[in-house]
């Protein structure tokens, strides 16, 4: 999962330090972050480059956005606003107190889309907020949403087969694996296991 | 208490195709269109406070200078009273309306951001679809929030957001691809969207300072580019008397004495003056009809010519204006290995 993290210029010191905390924690998870805290670095000139061959924003290539939107930078309300057109899966985090710089305010609640989670979070609750929020987006229809391209080669037998499963369906060959793999992972304990302590 | 968000004035000037949520095509071919085209895109009121004005809702082709000259007693006079003003564009004259207002509007202090959906959905482009497609079908969407975002940064110039390229307007130029696009002619352009906008070192800031507005424009202007193996005079017989103006672009051939001495007959006669872009290393002799233009893009040259034709037919002041650089219009020599 490719997220991209932003972090409030204008928070105060305590602030930067959860934002440090934050980035932290993301790259813990074992998604790829990318930062304002650092904007340099292969992935992310990569991912500009393939941004400007197809003409697309970069956002467009992050999978989620992070928001520690603490401050009053104007960067926050652009993220957002992208975020929502895009409906792109987003955690807008804010330390609490500072709420009155949520530029969501001026929005109607029932038009802030539900992939745009706000959490008020305080330093002891950083940790468990963050991973509750990236767990409720693992849950999410994204989270399900097969965006890896994956080549398999199969025997003439299996093709046989899953054309025969297909075949008068709605459902592509390739929409059949992934609820076998689907069914596999919900009824593999070991694994569940696993991911909740990678997490935590 | 909330925060401050600043105020943005959005001018309708076509250009306005957004796909709602609903999939469904929405644009703004009138006043009436505003509230429910702006009702679908509320996330514009996240980054500003949108006060939106109709100028025009019709097809590109018919954009004339009487529109650009709207667009300009507008903005002057509503400039003090925004932060910053966007304007909705149909993308194939938006370098000329660009254009026309970097040189009506002087002494500028805040950003001007025009803007335009990316494609309408089922127009026969060839690579339309893909356009339209790479942009997640949002329409102008994209494009508009990052104008607005613009908008709000600290910038005092006309500018141009396209894709995820913040464009001087006097530096515009369409790229030759199958898609619709737009790129600096000579320079990396005013700026970027990446992961927010960042604006390049080389721009103008905000600054207070009253806006000068000069809407006057000549539109009988007639441009005429000449091709190697062309007839000049077959190409001036063209010519009516409504013509005020006459532009001749010469950048594919090299004119001869004789041309000039023909042309500097042709303007005396008929009493027109008449400008010539050439070739950067061309240069003709000094005759006192023919002006000759600094180095711009055709669209640029030709706007500045109607505007300075607005302003004056002193033929010594029309040669003074259009070799003053006004609004950054004079293309760069390209650094060498680009």
């Amino acid at each position: 999962m490719k997220i991209y993290f932003f972090a409030s210029h204008t928070a105060r010191e305590s602030t930067r330090q959860n934002q440090n905390r934050m980035r932290k924690l993301l790259e813990q998870s074992g998604s790829v972050v990318i930062s304002n805290l650092n904007p340099t670095g292969e992935i992310a000139e990569s991912l500009m480059e393939k941004a400007e061959e197809l003409g697309q924003s970069v956002l467009d290539q992050i999978d989620v956005l992070v928001i520690e939107g603490s401050g009053s930078d104007p960067e926050i309300g652009y993220l957002l606003a992208y975020a929502i057109s895009a409906k792109k899966p987003t955690l807008y985090l804010m330390e609490k107190g500072s709420q009155a710089n949520n530029p969501l305010v001026f929005l109607a609640s029932k038009k802030i889309p539900s992939h745009v989670v706000v959490k008020i979070y305080s330093t002891p609750t950083l940790e468990p907020s963050l991973y509750e929020m990236l767990g409720q987006l693992e849950d999410s229809e994204f989270a399900g949403a097969p965006t890896i391209k994956f080549t398999l080669r199969i025997t003439h037998q299996i093709e046989q087969y899953l054309h025969w499963k297909t075949h008068n369906t709605n459902l592509s060959k390739a929409d059949y694996l992934r609820r076998l793999i689907e069914d596999l992972i919900k009824k593999d304990e070991e694994y569940r296991k696993y991911r909740k302590k990678r997490i935590q | 208490m909330a925060i401050k968000r600043p105020k943005i004035c959005l001018l309708f000037c076509g250009g306005t195709t957004l796909i709602s949520r609903n999939d469904k095509t929405t644009e703004v071919h009138a006043k009436s269109d505003i509230k429910p085209w702006l009702d679908d895109v509320p996330e514009l009121a996240v980054i500003s406070s949108i006060e939106p004005i109709f100028v025009f809702g019709g097809a590109a082709e018919s954009v004339s200078p009487e529109i650009w000259t709207t667009l300009a007693k507008e903005i002057k006079k509503n400039y003090s009273a925004y932060d910053g003003f966007v304007i909705t564009h149909d993308f194939d004259s938006i370098v000329y309306t660009g254009a026309a207002l970097s040189f009506m509007l002087q002494n500028l202090g805040k950003p001007i951001v025009l803007t335009g959906s990316q494609d309408s959905p089922g127009l026969p482009v060839k690579g339309s679809q893909k356009v339209f497609d790479s942009f997640l079908r949002l329409g102008i969407r994209a494009n508009l929030i990052n104008a607005v975002q613009v908008a709000t940064m600290d910038l005092a110039e006309v500018s141009i957001m396209y894709g995820n390229h913040l464009l001087r307007a006097t530096q515009t130029r369409k790229t030759p691809s199958e898609t619709q696009s737009l790129a600096e002619a000579t320079g990396e352009g005013l700026g970027k969207a990446d992961f927010g906008i960042k604006l390049s070192e080389e721009h103008q800031r905000r600054r207070r300072t009253a806006v000068i507005v000069h809407p006057e424009l000549e539109p009988n202007v007639f441009s005429l580019h000449l091709h190697p193996g062309m007839n000049l005079k077959s190409g001036l017989d063209l010519l009516g008397p409504g013509v005020k103006g006459l532009l001749i672009r010469a950048t594919d051939v090299a004119l001869k004495t004789p041309d000039y001495q023909f042309l500097e007959r042709f303007a005396s006669q008929r009493r027109l003056p008449v400008f010539l872009s050439q070739m950067t290393e061309a240069k003709g002799p000094k005759l006192p009809h023919l002006i000759e233009l600094p180095s711009m893009l055709p669209e640029v040259a030709l706007v500045k010519v109607m505007w300075a034709l607005g302003q004056t037919k002193s033929l010594t002041q029309l040669r003074e204006l259009v070799n003053e650089n006004l609004a950054n219009e004079f293309l760069k020599p390209l650094e060498e290995g680009k």
